[in-house]
């Protein structure tokens, strides 16, 4: 597609960005309303979760007005947002700790976890696309292609065991989960280990928090790892049969210093694509990775809630996942639009 | 890892891939180019194998669950009688692997099939009509689209409660809006080509148009997209299983015979490891397939992801 | 325990007290495998798994030697050498708050006992109340009842414990508008234990109590054991407010141990109080505690937990059964029986068809190979069953035989029932792991592949915990499984609890069970003291029942715990369950 060019890019982009952030908005209305009837489907009866069974009728009826729940389900849809507004993600039912409270311990904990993930996904995708464009059709070519279709074709939770069992039980040479070995202590400022260890200035801690990260992360990272490499190899390939480059190579100018002027620039729109593709992949990636390797974080939380029907925080969850989702959906766009002027025209 | 993203044709296709073919020589084409690259070669041998053993599993060797058991053969090693060894009740592993094919297979077509009619009718209407009925669509499909797959069909399996059914509905669910945005994108690229204005202008009913002139253009775009699919609906649904959300016992599925074998993991690895691997094969299976049939039937998408 | 309300209201407490809170299920329902709870009903051993058991955590791992760490473990000398040795305990849940008073659950009743002490105790090698804050107590009457208190004990806070102290803390138990007392707090122990039973209390001088009861009694004496009667420092109440020992407060007690810090959702640190009152009383019933540091970390995933005990990051962990047997023959372990105090029965809803009939119960008795089942699944970790209530227990009938595995009787039967050609059931399985149904699905399977081959099929069913026990009560499961693990040894809360109706009048929704006869015996075996008199009448009880079969009981359970070799101290068997946490100290070579 060819396109006018801007008369004032910055303007467009401006204009592009805040659009995109406002049609959040409306995403972001009809995911609330569609997480809280969600919960209310599912069958059960949170005020008898609540108040058990040998609760008197009169507390039953009395709790329920309390809650707001004898009225009509768009006036409990109202009031919930009301509180969600001042930050009242409601109360555990069976730990009667606020939500909120759990999002705040919790929401750090996978933000780190995928964010290590994207690192080593991003780094060794691109690493083994990069090499296998270079030696294309060579045994690193079909060795790569392999570890990528190996990595996308593998059970998550499957994986995870293997290296559970493998380097924590038998070789014992990383941990086999949580976030730091409990004799540690890390004092809390953002909920990012790794930041928090560096603000105390303890370095054995920063170390011990990347150890814990490892496993997690890598299983984690086959989600977008072998997109990211077979996308790189494709866009290398391209890249490399473009006459500049071979003008480059016929210069005599060295290969890495080619690599690195060109192509590697090409390569940061595979990487986005892929993980806007993967963000879905990631959240539900992190359901399964943070059970095995009891990762403190929002997939641990939410599958728990499900198990033992915890309303008030499987709502919250799948609206946060949803939120979450959005919003990187989001990023993602307003970076393509960085990255590639011509994508904001869409 | 879901069905959505494992659509690498979302972004839509240029529209001068979508030139009509007269098809039987497309289809003559594709098959060539299909079993010429390595790929969808293997691909096809890997698949046509599994799918041999899903049909034939029951008919050959009737099995079973609810009657399989062997206490006194609890937990042996592989050995020649039973060359993937017995699980904690005495069940032949191997047995219950060829039988779990059937399972995942049943549960992948079914939800890769009624998704991708359901994506395909309701992507072709809200392209072909537009305006109201489009924006509607698309918003609803926005909204699903909203909710990770995982989480979803979490949330869907706590609804209706944990079983076959449920996990079909829940896979199907979450794949829609995916193959949906393809089949929008390509009816809106066709929209415009003289002969579908023509054909319009001619009287002909909107039916007409989508089911002779359109659909035609779109299956090559389907069967790419549920070829690729069925790989991330298989594991999906062993994750649904391993969580104990899937399948019920005592069905022989992948997931739920490897969350059975976690205990043992130590002292009987291979309980785990022919379920894992078994889904694996049929995931990698199913992509180079897939893989190999989107080079195939549309080479100017050869390349791209 | 012997908390002689009615039996009915005991029932209904201890039935339903669960529905309220994930953990206080488990206890009520005898879930858990290793207890018996004499404190008191809810107070659950732990949530997720059964057992208590172990593993290892230095020698090996990747743990760095990191600062905080102790220094002096190394040597391979004594228990001596362990005085600075952190224990790691893994378990499946987090404790919901740390304030006694409020919480029901059973992860957070075992942070709680270490960090409080009650006024009185249980002794632990055997049930009898001995002194603990009270130092002694006298009653002209049963009814007017003064403690003295002990003196010179302070609170972790620096505070002293004295009676205006135990006064306060009998105020915010007892008065609703007290100012410390907040709305959203409730005191579900002082309710429904003490509200009835405590008349007035008053302090006569700054170390003496007096307790003056609505009814003479003696029951006072055990009540005041239970965990949630442990006496918290008011300061800290007051200065703390409504945070107090929640995620962002801290608890204050008296007890062996005090609060470090806690993470919510992943670990809770407690650390030895060097200047215990109790290491100094000199009491034959206790001992200072040996471990410098004690962490409590939440690892919800079965599997999970059981991969870090492997790997040694925990050094006690509560495992399931199966997972335990896995470790046999395992030079890196020590397996150690429990007391056989629990059972795990299939029972059946005798309102619906075809599970009125007797034969189609005892096609079932007969159609199942129990044997097998007991020797794959539990090892030698139980026995086959027959009567309802295991060995240990007052009543138990040596006499009764296990039913004959016999599929042609069963058919016969079946045939005699109007239903030759078998019949499809529901079939449910309980979602947890428990000691009594160590691998409850693979049970199932194995149990259902047996009646499959008599024309039963059977379709596995389950839920999640809480609508299982709810709905199992409710009468809405035709057939299931469950079990139970005896409070305090007593037949009355064995076969009395599960069959003796609850008002005397009609038979339970659960199952529908009716038999006159049963009720009578019973009803009986309430009210003689006679031992031997007393066994006769719960032996007939248990014949009629095994007549009867409303239900099969699979297995007597002992369930066994399971200890890295580093890991000693753990006094074998108490009957008394809670975590004996003072008797460890590791011992690595």
């Amino acid at each position: 597609m060819s396109l006018p060019a801007a008369r004032d890019p910055i303007l467009k982009m401006t204009t592009y960005i805040i659009r995109r952030i406002l049609v959040v908005i409306p995403v972001i209305i009809g995911v609330s309303f569609l997480s809280f009837f969600f919960v209310h489907m599912i069958p059960g009866d949170p005020v008898t979760t609540m108040l058990g069974v040998r609760a008197r009728p009169q507390d039953i009826v009395q709790y329920k007005a309390q809650m707001g729940l004898d009225q009509p389900i768009y006036v409990q849809y109202i009031r919930y947002i009301e509180q969600l507004l001042k930050g009242n993600w409601g109360t555990s039912i069976f730990t009667r700790v606020p939500v909120a409270k759990d999002i705040s311990y919790r929401l750090p904990a996978t933000i780190e976890a995928i964010f290590f993930a994207l690192i080593i996904g991003i780094v060794f995708g691109i690493g083994m696309g990069i090499l296998a464009a270079l030696k294309r059709n060579t045994l690193i070519d079909t060795g790569a292609s392999l570890v990528a279709l190996t990595g996308v074709s593998m059970p998550i939770f499957w994986l995870a065991l293997i290296l559970i069992y493998l380097f924590a039980v038998n070789l014992k040479v990383l941990p086999p989960g949580s976030r730091l070995d409990a004799e540690l202590n890390i004092k809390y400022v953002t909920g990012f280990y790794t930041i928090d260890s560096l603000l105390m200035g303890r370095l054995d801690i920063f170390w011990n928090v990347i150890k814990h990260m490892i496993l997690p992360s890598f299983v984690l990272s086959t989600t977008v790892m072998p997109g990211i490499m077979r996308l790189t190899r494709a866009s290398m390939l391209e890249v490399m049969q473009k006459d500049y480059i071979r003008t480059a190579r016929a210069k005599g100018l060295r290969m890495g210093k080619v690599i690195m002027k060109h192509t590697l620039r090409n390569a940061l729109l595979p990487v986005i694509t892929v993980i806007g593709l993967e963000i879905s992949g990631l959240l539900g990636g992190a359901i399964l990775t943070e059970n095995a390797f009891s990762w403190t974080g929002m997939g641990q939380w939410f599958y728990n809630a499900i198990t033992v029907r915890d309303y008030p925080i499987i709502q919250a969850a799948i609206l946060l996942n949803a939120i979450i989702f959005i919003f990187m959906t989001m990023l993602i766009d307003i970076s393509y639009a960085f990255i590639d002027p011509r994508i904001r025209y869409q | 890892m879901s069905a959505t993203s494992a659509s690498p044709i979302a972004s839509g296709a240029p529209a001068e891939a979508l030139r009509t073919l007269e098809s039987r020589s497309m289809w003559q084409d594709a098959w060539h180019r299909l079993i010429r690259g390595s790929n969808g070669r293997i691909g096809l041998f890997v698949v046509t194998v599994i799918l041999l053993i899903a049909i034939f599993a029951p008919i050959v060797d009737p099995y079973d669950a609810s009657t399989d058991m062997n206490l006194s053969i609890a937990r042996q090693p592989p050995s020649l009688q039973h060359i993937f060894g017995t699980d904690r009740i005495g069940r032949d592993v191997f047995r219950r692997v060829i039988h779990g094919t059937t399972y995942s297979l049943v549960v992948a077509m079914a939800s890769i099939i009624v998704g991708s009619v359901l994506s395909t009718a309701v992507g072709m209407v809200a392209g072909y009509f537009g305006g109201l009925i489009d924006s509607v669509i698309l918003r609803v499909m926005e909204l699903m689209q909203a909710f990770p797959a995982i989480p979803l069909a979490i949330a869907i399996v706590a609804i209706l409660g944990p079983g076959l059914m449920s996990t079909v509905l829940a896979i199907t669910v979450v794949g829609i809006p995916g193959g949906m945005r393809v089949a929008r994108a390509v009816t809106l690229s066709l929209q415009n080509l003289e002969y579908v204005e023509s054909s319009r202008s001619l009287g002909a009913s909107s039916t007409h148009i989508l089911v002779r002139h359109i659909f035609p253009n779109l299956v090559s775009f389907v069967i790419v997209g549920a070829t690729l699919g069925v790989g991330g609906v298989i594991l999906t649904s062993a994750a649904l299983g391993f969580l104990g959300l899937g399948a019920q016992p005592p069905a022989p599925e992948w997931g739920v015979m490897i969350a059975d074998a976690v205990p043992f993991l130590r002292q009987s690895p291979y309980l785990a490891l022919f379920p894992g691997l078994a889904i694996m094969v049929t995931v990698i299976g199913f992509n180079l397939l897939g893989d190999g049939l989107r080079d195939a039937l549309d080479p100017t998408l050869s390349g791209v992801a | 325990m012997s908390i002689k309300k009615s039996q009915i209201s005991r029932r209904r407490f201890l039935t339903l007290a669960g529905a309220t809170t994930a953990a206080g299920i488990l206890a009520a329902c005898g879930a858990t495998p290793t207890s018996a709870p004499a404190t008191s009903a809810p107070v659950a051993t732990d949530t997720a798994a059964a057992a208590a058991t172990t593993a290892p955590q230095a020698t090996n791992t990747a743990a760095p030697a990191a600062s905080d760490t102790p220094a002096a473990t190394a040597t391979a000398a004594a228990a001596a050498s362990g005085a600075n040795d952190t224990l790691i305990q893994g378990r499946g849940g987090d404790s919901t708050a740390l304030d006694p008073a409020i919480v029901t659950d059973g992860e957070s009743a075992r942070v709680c006992i270490p960090v409080y002490d009650t006024l009185t105790i249980i002794e632990g090698k055997s049930t009898k109340v001995v002194p603990w804050l009270a130092e002694s107590w006298t009653t002209p009457d049963s009814k007017v009842w003064t403690f003295k208190l002990r003196q010179g004990i302070k609170f972790h806070d620096g505070t002293d414990f004295n009676a205006d102290a135990v006064v306060w803390n009998f105020d915010r138990w007892s008065k609703k508008d007290f100012k410390y007392r907040y709305a959203t707090q409730k005191y579900e122990y002082w309710d429904n234990e003490m509200s009835q039973l405590v008349a007035s209390y008053r302090a006569v001088d700054p170390n003496t109590l007096e307790l003056t009861l609505t009814q003479p009694s003696s029951l006072i004496l055990v009540k005041l054991t239970i965990f949630a009667f442990g006496i918290v420092s008011p300061t800290a109440v007051q200065a703390q407010g409504e945070k107090f020992a929640t995620q962002n407060g801290k608890p204050v007690g008296t007890g062996r141990f005090k609060f470090v810090t806690w993470v919510p959702n992943d670990k809770i640190t407690v650390e030895r109080n060097d200047d215990w009152w109790g290491g100094k009383a000199n009491l034959a019933y206790t001992e200072e505690p040996k471990i410098k540091t004690l962490i409590f970390r939440s690892i919800p995933d079965n599997s999970a937990r059981f991969a870090e005990f492997q790997a040694g990051t925990l050094d006690i962990a509560d495992l399931a059964q199966t997972d335990i047997i896995t470790l046999q023959g395992n030079p890196n372990y020590d397996i150690v029986p429990a007391l056989s105090l629990s059972s795990g029965y299939i029972a059946f809803q005798q309102s619906v068809k075809p599970f009125d009939k007797l034969e189609v119960r005892q096609a079932i008795a007969h159609g199942v190979d129990w044997a097998a089942i007991v020797k794959n699944f539990y090892d030698k970790y139980a026995q086959v069953a027959a009567g309802f209530m295991p060995p240990a227990i007052l009543g138990y009938d040596p006499n009764l035989k296990p039913y004959a595995f016999d599929q042609n009787l069963s058919k016969q039967l079946l045939a005699k029932a109007g239903v030759p050609d078998g019949f499809t059931t529901d079939f449910w399985y309980i979602p947890v792991i428990r000691g009594y149904f160590p691998d409850s699905k693979a049970i199932a399977e194995a149990i259902s592949a047996d009646l499959a081959k008599i024309g039963i099929k059977c379709n596995l069913k389950t839920e999640d915990w809480s609508a299982y026990l709810t709905d199992r009560g409710e009468g809405k499961f035709p057939m299931w499984m469950l079990g139970w693990g005896s409070d305090n040894g007593d037949p009355d809360n064995y076969i009395g609890y599960h069959f003796l109706w609850a008002n005397g009048k009609t038979p339970n929704k659960e199952d529908s069970y009716n038999n006159p006869d049963l009720q009578k015996l019973l009803r009986e075996g309430q009210v003689v003291s006679d031992p031997t008199q007393r066994a006769q009448i719960y032996q007939q009880a248990e014949q009629i029942v095994y007549n009867d079969v409303p239900r099969i009981t699979v297995a007597y359970v002992t369930t066994p715990a399971v200890f890295p070799k580093y890991v000693k101290g753990w006094t074998n068997p108490l009957p008394v369950f809670r975590d004996w946490y003072e008797y460890y100290y590791l011992q690595r070579s």
